[in-house]
């Protein structure tokens, strides 16, 4: 029914219901494509070493795995000082802890300011170009694929503001249209977030919390019986808490907070053990 | 029966709180016993402040055990806030290690 | 009599080295601190690094005071009721020796004088757990540095007095008994065949250290060829199941399992590090 005082001919309340069914179609149309530009499954059995799978977090998480292998293998002391030169048998701890050590052995950076941005931009964009292609992060193709999938939303959000403009020059309400705009910008945001990991990436990241649930901090992983390479993996996945058992104070130093994923370090509270030992067993002094 | 809860009661005396040695034990037996039991609660605490244990290195037994003299252990959390409040109030614990000093080992 | 644990090889779980014990394929058995059990609203929490494994697990409590003429606390006999429960335990075991007195906590576990009124003590406080547990109960021989000046009783004959009058198992610590025998100048191996053999469920094998004059049974240390020997001297009768107490200061995984295999070695028992890979990622 065409109606003459009403903007674009169209009243209010039609024009909602319509837009807000553009607006839905629209959602559904953008999740759709967005989904469409999964990267492919990875080849089985990746097998990531300990900074890889620390950057599956983040770049902080992976810089502060390769830390731990240099902690770990007596490369560096607590603060960050180097303890001896770089031997063949550490090029097994990989390119990328390498260059942790040379910036701190070049006296450029000290152990606290390594995340800093810049420091290490190169190894870390290596790393990550290595993972992408792997399919467990994201790469520039991914983002750009996310934004285009925003185009329905974009599109019905310009009518919506055109609207509102419209509706506004000519005095009518514009309050529950208002609603309806920002809320479907909002969802725009949504759809063109790219996360960091793929889908493969996170299945990947919960598949090695998993299985090496051993070496969260609440056990305790000792780094005696484990090696550094298991102990700078439970850094990559659980965060610093299992440094802190043979280096306290090392992950202050290097500015990284103990506890990560909540799983790093432990509540408080007295062990329940009571007299007989301090939760290890009967051996020991007088009996 | 109460003989034996008595003659328990003053071997642990002598053992953790400093008492007096009952008759017929050797001296020597106990006081390596008594160290050893000593150098165990050191190392419970020690787990339990590890940063302050970093912090003062070699010489975290040598407070400890000043600190323990006649002082019997209740439990490890009660001795690590009241070792920790003793070596602040003595100077040997800068203030900034505060926040950081209690970490109990297990969730238990 | 079927044995309460198959003879064979197991190991004291501990959280630090959980890890490397799950690569143990032909473990026998294990078992667990009571004490680190924690405490849930119905029962205990089992981790499931331990449940996994899928072998008999057996509680060990530290706490009891088993000993101690106060008596014996109900809530901790109802922890190690709840860890059994909770386990699917074939036995629980606890310590032949008290930890508290007169309200004060020793920190660690202290012998009882070997006299006709600490057996009475014993004996009673025995009892009054074996009521209150849904399965047997084993009682452990401790290492001590010193001895009651009224030692009526030998330890073999103390110790088969208790059996006797309880009908409790025993946890027979080897290297407790190589400790005992080494810091009174004594023939372990003597010592050791005049304790009631026939009732022990399973047995610790740890190592120790020498230290202000005398041998402390640390658990932190390599075992040594002393109480290994006393493990091959019993090798042809068919021992019970031996397992491994490490506490701290954990080696590297390839020595843990080498230790394993010394054990399984000299009781006579199958490796069980056979499929285990110690190098880790």
């Amino acid at each position: 029914m065409y109606n003459e005082s009403a903007t674009w001919g169209i009243s209010s309340e039609t024009f909602l219901v319509i837009y807000v069914t553009a607006a839905l179609v629209a959602v559904g149309l953008a999740v759709f494509l967005r989904s469409r530009g999964t990267a492919p499954a990875p080849t089985a059995g990746i097998r990531l070493d300990p900074v890889q799978a620390g950057m599956l977090t983040s770049d902080d998480r992976a810089v502060a795995a390769s830390l731990t292998l240099l902690r770990g293998a007596d490369l560096i002391s607590a603060d960050g000082t180097i303890l001896r030169g770089w031997g063949v048998a550490d090029n097994a701890l990989g390119s990328f802890t390498r260059a942790v050590y040379d910036e701190l052995s070049s006296g450029r950076s000290a152990l606290g300011n390594l995340r800093l941005p810049g420091r290490l931009q190169a190894p870390l964009d290596h790393l990550r170009a290595t993972l992408v292609a792997q399919g467990l992060l994201t790469g520039p193709e991914q983002k750009a694929w996310n934004r285009r999938a925003t185009l329905p939303i974009l599109v019905v959000v310009a009518i919506g503001v055109a609207r509102l403009l419209a509706g506004f020059a000519g005095g009518k309400p514009i309050g529950f249209l208002l609603v309806a705009v920002v809320l479907l910008s909002a969802s725009r945001e949504l759809v063109r977030r790219t996360g960091r990991r793929t889908p493969q990436g996170t299945a990947e990241l919960t598949r090695l919390r998993r299985t090496h649930s051993y070496l969260a901090p609440r056990m305790r992983p000792s780094l005696t019986a484990y090696g550094p390479t298991p102990i700078a993996l439970s850094t990559a996945l659980f965060g610093m808490g299992a440094v802190g058992l043979f280096s306290p104070g090392f992950a202050s130093a290097a500015g990284i907070s103990d506890s990560g994923n909540g799983d790093g370090g432990s509540s408080g509270g007295d062990s329940s053990c009571g007299g007989g030992g301090g939760c290890g067993g009967s051996g020991g002094c007088g009996g | 029966m109460t003989g034996l809860a008595e003659r328990q009661a003053a071997l642990v005396r002598a053992l953790v709180a400093a008492g007096q040695l009952p008759e017929g034990f050797d001296r020597d037996a106990i006081g390596t016993a008594s160290k050893a039991l000593l150098r165990k609660r050191s190392g419970e605490v020690g787990d339990h402040l590890p940063h302050v244990r970093a912090t003062l290195g070699d010489r975290f037994f040598a407070l400890f055990a000043a600190w323990a003299e006649g002082r019997p252990k209740v439990s490890t959390h009660a001795d690590a806030e009241a070792f920790t409040a003793y070596l602040e109030s003595i100077g040997e614990l800068p203030e900034q290690s505060r926040r950081r000093r209690l970490f109990s080992p297990r969730r238990t | 009599m079927t044995a309460l644990i198959e003879p064979g090889v197991g190991i004291g779980w501990r959280p630090e080295i959980c890890g490397i014990i799950d690569r143990l394929d032909g473990l026998r058995f294990c078992e667990v601190i009571a004490e680190s059990l924690p405490v849930r609203r119905r029962g205990v929490g089992v981790p499931d690094e331990l449940r996994s494994l899928g072998v008999p697990v057996v509680p060990h409590g530290i706490s009891l005071s088993l000993g101690g003429a106060d008596g014996v606390e109900q809530h901790r006999i109802d922890h190690l009721a709840r860890c059994a429960d909770a386990l699917g335990a074939p036995l629980v075991s606890e310590h032949v020796a008290f930890v508290r007195a007169g309200g004060l906590e020793a920190g660690h576990l202290l012998p009882v004088p070997r006299s006709a009124e600490a057996l009475d003590v014993l004996v009673r406080n025995v009892r009054r757990t074996q009521e209150c547990l849904p399965v047997p109960l084993a009682v452990e021989n401790i290492a001590a540095l010193f001895d009651w000046p009224d030692d009526e009783y030998s330890e073999g004959e103390f110790l088969a007095e208790l059996v006797e009058r309880t009908g409790v198992h025993l946890l027979l610590d080897v290297a407790n008994v190589y400790a005992n025998a080494r810091n009174r100048g004594r023939d372990a191996g003597q010592e050791l065949r005049r304790l009631p053999l026939e009732r022990v469920a399973y047995c610790h094998v740890a190592g120790g250290s020498e230290r202000d004059g005398a041998y402390h049974d640390t658990h932190t240390d390599p075992v040594p060829d002393g109480v290994l020997d006393l493990v091959r001297q019993w090798a042809p009768e068919g021992p019970p199941a031996m397992m491994l107490e490490r506490d701290g200061n954990y080696p590297p995984a390839r020595e843990l399992f080498d230790e394993l295999d010394a054990i399984a070695d000299a009781a006579g028992f199958d490796r069980v590090t056979g499929g285990a890979v110690s190098s880790l990622s």
